[in-house]
């Protein structure tokens, strides 16, 4: 294919919307375009994506004439973590980028000479030298999911990040803010490059904050499900759990520092607009330190990134209030987002509360087990969220997620016409979820002191 | 399979058989009716004794030894309706209930049931207090007197339904089963035959029979007490077992069966010809396949001995082996799960390091690996490591195994310390993991020891 990697007109359409008009558009304007993408995505992923090309043959779908059809087509979310454990245990590089290939759009990760890597932070390493920009997921289990990602995927997600970011809160990529993320680098991960995206854009030089100085690696996160491992192979014993417990503790302690540390270097700066980034977990935790330390207000026209959920921290029903007075920053205008880790793209929050949806991602509500559309009432939808992400380039753009959510089809109160989603909860939190799998928490685990070693 | 509209749960008490439709249920597409739950019924006095207290056990083996017959005659074709409403929603075939059913008279044979006796508790103590001696101390006498029990059993197999009941019939206490969702029907079809035989037989009035949901907090903290029952039995899955264990008292002592793995141990030996290979794959196969896999002595992981070649050579035998019907599996049985059948397309395209044989359709899946894989396998998945040495695969068993199947059975004797101090419970020949004696030991315990109260009357 000779546009590989490039977009088809019929997508860059989709996608020249990209910023301020992205969100204006009604669901109905999209429906005829949307299909030919996706048919165009379809024909030039099938040669390429060998597990896409095993649905497309089983399901006998070659064509998608609706969204129904679309459906057989669609990765599960835990697609991404279905190879062995024991590749990573093992130290099986070769066998591990012949598993990711059969996802990947490029699939010749496994002629990368992956010699001499000794841990999963290498190997990702390692694939991104050679045009594999590999991004991990990390579940509680210490398995992760591994995506592969081109080169531009990564462009992608750069522009969008600083478009959306500059639409949502006016912040301007001008390299001139303190910047703020109450957690540690995560080189390896989706969200620790984004992070890293934003430092280059809106940071400025030497005023970039990270929770630790060292960053934190799959590495660690497997070491951690390796007590829990030996302990359930009967080969663990009780010094070894009482070291980690202790780990934990000390961790713990590390991080209570850390979070203080901030809290002051944030004080310092209260006379000038800075940006924090975090999940909501790490926001409430790092205002609790900015409040018992009698910290003043940030500056009016500081950026509050935020997302995630929170990842079973007990916190008080009023949270966000809470966070939102001891930042002094009004939330509607704060940086909102809703996505999964397995797409590039994200939907943005509105002053509504809501998030909308982009024209070049096709939002799907699918029935609980993800296996029909759900039926329209109304104007709303309620069900399986699942996504088609034109953004994404490396993989098949098309995934099925653990999430409970209600979307409208009718203009948002906030006066935009896209399609919006208003409430988001986890299958595997309600009482009629039937998942056996545990989200990933890591980050919010690590700030409890949950893991150690 | 045609689904069955309404499947009506009948309970039991004082030794009749209660309907109704006072309650409703669904689960896993089926409606359940059952009758109201009048828990003052269900739960027994402390003030009344157990009916068959002063029974003996001559008399006991009688009824119970017609009870055998009449199940075989299923006069009042009790077992046959409920075998027909069971086979609309059950996972497994009719073929294989029909097998099932064709044999719950056998946990009725005398016996049998002398065996049980033999291997478990004194009949004298059963039957009253037996003189014991204590050195340089007057003459005391003990008995295993009848204890209070409610038993949560699972619906897996329709055999455990006649162990139960004939263990409670045994050991003369008060019982109250907890109908399992998955076979609400069995127990009483079992109940009503005995009842036919002498409604009120003091073993019929000793068992009662209920059905509510698993787990369900509302019911179950009301009556899992020690002031209305000694002992809780707990069969089923984790979560099963976790809910029971929460109610562990003074007084009320919870015992569980609980959720298990089984292996295989496969010798060099059986690659000594082609006709060995596929003898020993076929044992492979009927251990593996017990109940399609929804059973714990059922084997997932197989160890074998030799190199990947010859482990591959096994594969390939065991999964045309996994393409039979068994007495107690389909060769097409449901279709793998979904995220089952993601890891294992995983694993295809990792050769040489995996392996995979067979389809998702239900006719079975073999995967090579060097080692037991992360994801559980079940619905006729087996996972096949090849090993140097048998003891390699020592490793590998744990408190959660159950059954150990060995090829060839001489080899047992080897490795049943070793597979016993691991955790194992049960070692047995390849092959026979489906056939298990009433009488032998029950997950590490004798089950009739643990169903009654043993009473002193010092001297």
């Amino acid at each position: 294919v000779d546009n590989y990697g490039g977009f088809s007109l019929v997508e860059g359409a989709l996608l020249d919307d990209l910023g301020e008009d992205a969100f204006r558009l009604p669901p109905d304007s999209l429906q005829e375009s949307r299909l030919v993408a996706l048919n165009e995505r379809l024909n030039v992923d099938r040669p390429r994506i060998a597990a896409l090309d095993r649905l497309a043959l089983e399901s006998g779908v070659t064509q998608i004439a609706n969204l129904a059809d679309v459906i057989p087509l669609l990765f599960s979310h835990t697609t991404y973590k279905s190879y062995p454990e024991s590749l990573v245990r093992n130290r099986s590089w070769d066998a591990l980028a012949g598993w990711m290939d059969l996802f990947s759009s490029r699939p010749d990760a496994k002629k990368v000479d992956f010699t001499g890597v000794e841990t999963i932070d290498e190997w990702i390493a390692r694939a991104g030298h050679n045009g594999h920009f590999v991004y991990a997921s990390s579940g509680t289990t210490g398995k992760c999911s591994l995506m592969n990602q081109s080169r531009e995927d990564l462009d992608f997600i750069r522009k969008l990040r600083i478009q959306n970011m500059t639409w949502a809160t006016g912040a301007v990529p001008t390299q001139s803010r303190p910047m703020f993320f109450p957690t540690p680098p995560q080189p390896s991960h989706q969200v620790g490059r984004v992070f890293e995206m934003y430092a280059t854009a809106f940071g400025r030089p030497n005023d970039i904050h990270w929770l630790t100085e060292t960053p934190l690696l799959v590495d660690d996160i497997n070491r951690a499900g390796a007590v829990r491992r030996s302990l359930s192979e009967g080969t663990a014993v009780p010094s070894q759990l009482a070291d980690q417990q202790s780990a934990k503790r000390a961790n713990k302690e590390q991080v209570d520092n850390a979070f203080r540390k901030m809290a002051q270097l944030i004080q310092e700066r209260s006379d000038e607009p800075v940006m924090i980034c975090g999940t909501w977990g790490q926001h409430w935790r790092l205002s609790q330190e900015l409040v018992e330390s009698g910290a003043s207000r940030l500056h009016r026209d500081s950026v509050i990134s935020t997302g995630g959920g929170l990842k079973g921290l007990v916190v008080p029903e009023d949270y966000m209030e809470r966070i939102e007075r001891q930042y002094g920053v009004d939330r509607r205008h704060w940086y909102r987002q809703y996505g999964c880790t397995e797409i590039n793209s994200h939907m943005v929050g509105c002053t509504a509360g809501r998030f909308h949806v982009p024209p070049w991602v096709v939002p799907i509500i699918l029935d609980k087990n993800g296996e029909r559309l759900a039926p329209l009432s109304g104007s709303t939808l309620e069900g399986r969220m699942a996504f088609f992400d034109f953004g994404v380039r490396g993989r098949w753009g098309g995934v099925i997620t653990g999430d409970k959510v209600r979307m409208h089809l009718d203009p948002c109160p906030c006066g935009l016409a896209s399609a919006s989603i208003s409430t988001v909860e986890r299958y595997a939190n309600l009482a009629e979820g039937e998942e056996k799998l545990s989200c990933a928490g890591t980050m919010e685990a690590y700030v409890r002191g949950e893991f150690g070693v | 399979m045609t689904k069955s509209p309404v499947v009506s749960i009948a309970h039991f008490q004082s030794g009749q058989p209660v309907f109704g439709d006072a309650r409703r249920f669904s689960a896993s597409g089926v409606s359940l009716v059952a009758p109201e739950l009048d828990l003052d019924k269900l739960v027994p006095r402390r003030d009344a004794p157990a009916p068959a207290q002063d029974l003996k056990m001559d008399e006991i083996l009688d009824f119970l030894e017609a009870t055998c017959g009449a199940l075989r005659v299923d006069k009042a074709g009790y077992l046959s309706e409920a075998l027909d409403a069971l086979s609309h929603f059950s996972p497994l075939s009719r073929r294989i209930l029909v097998g099932c059913y064709s044999r719950l008279a056998d946990s009725f044979e005398r016996t049998s049931l002398e065996f049980q006796l033999s291997q478990q508790l004194p009949r004298g103590a059963l039957d009253g207090w037996v003189s014991v001696s204590p050195p340089d101390m007057p003459v005391s006498q003990v008995r295993a007197f009848p204890a209070r029990i409610a038993h949560v059993l699972a619906g897996n197999s329709p055999n455990g339904a006649a162990v139960s009941i004939a263990r409670c019939a045994l050991t003369k206490g008060i019982n109250l089963l907890k109908l399992p969702t998955n076979d609400p029907l069995t127990v009483t079809a079992i109940l009503r035959t005995m009842a036919d035989i002498e409604p009120d037989h003091p073993v019929v009035r000793s068992i009662s029979a209920a059905y509510w949901k698993g787990g369900d907090q509302e019911i179950e903290d009301l009556i899992f007490r020690a002031q209305f029952f000694d002992v809780l039995i707990a069969w089923g899955g984790e979560s099963a077992i976790r809910s029971a264990l929460a109610y562990a008292a003074p007084g009320f002592h919870v015992v569980t069966y609980d959720p298990k793995v089984s292996v295989s141990l496969i010798g060099r030996e059986a690659f000594a010809t082609p006709i060995t290979l596929k003898e020993v794959a076929s044992l492979g196969a009927s251990d593996a396949t017990v109940l399609n896999q929804d059973a714990c002595s059922a084997s997932v992981y197989q160890f074998i001995e030799g190199s990947e070649e010859e482990a591959d050579a096994y594969c390939e035998a065991l999964a045309s082996e996994l393409l039979e019907d068994r007495p107690l599996a389909d060769g097409l049985a449901s279709a793998t799960l979904p995220e089952l059948r993601e890891a294992i397309e995983g694993l295809r395209n990792l050769a040489p390091l995996f392996r995979v044989w067979g389809d998702y359709a239900g006719h079975g899946l073999v995967v090579r690996a060097s080692e037991p894989v992360d994801f559980k396998p079940t619905g006729k998945v087996v996972i096949v490591v090849p090993v140097a040495s048998l003891s390699e695969a020592f490793r590998w068993v744990t408190v959660a195994t159950q059954t150990v199947g060995v090829y060839p059975a001489e080899r047992k004797a080897v490795l049943r310390n070793d597979l016993a101090a691991r955790g194992a419970q049960r070692i047995v020949p390849l092959g026979v993991a489906a056939i298990n004696p009433q009488g032998l030991p029950h997950d590490g315990s004798l089950p009739l020891q643990q169903m009654v109260r043993w009473i002193t009357d010092q001297g």
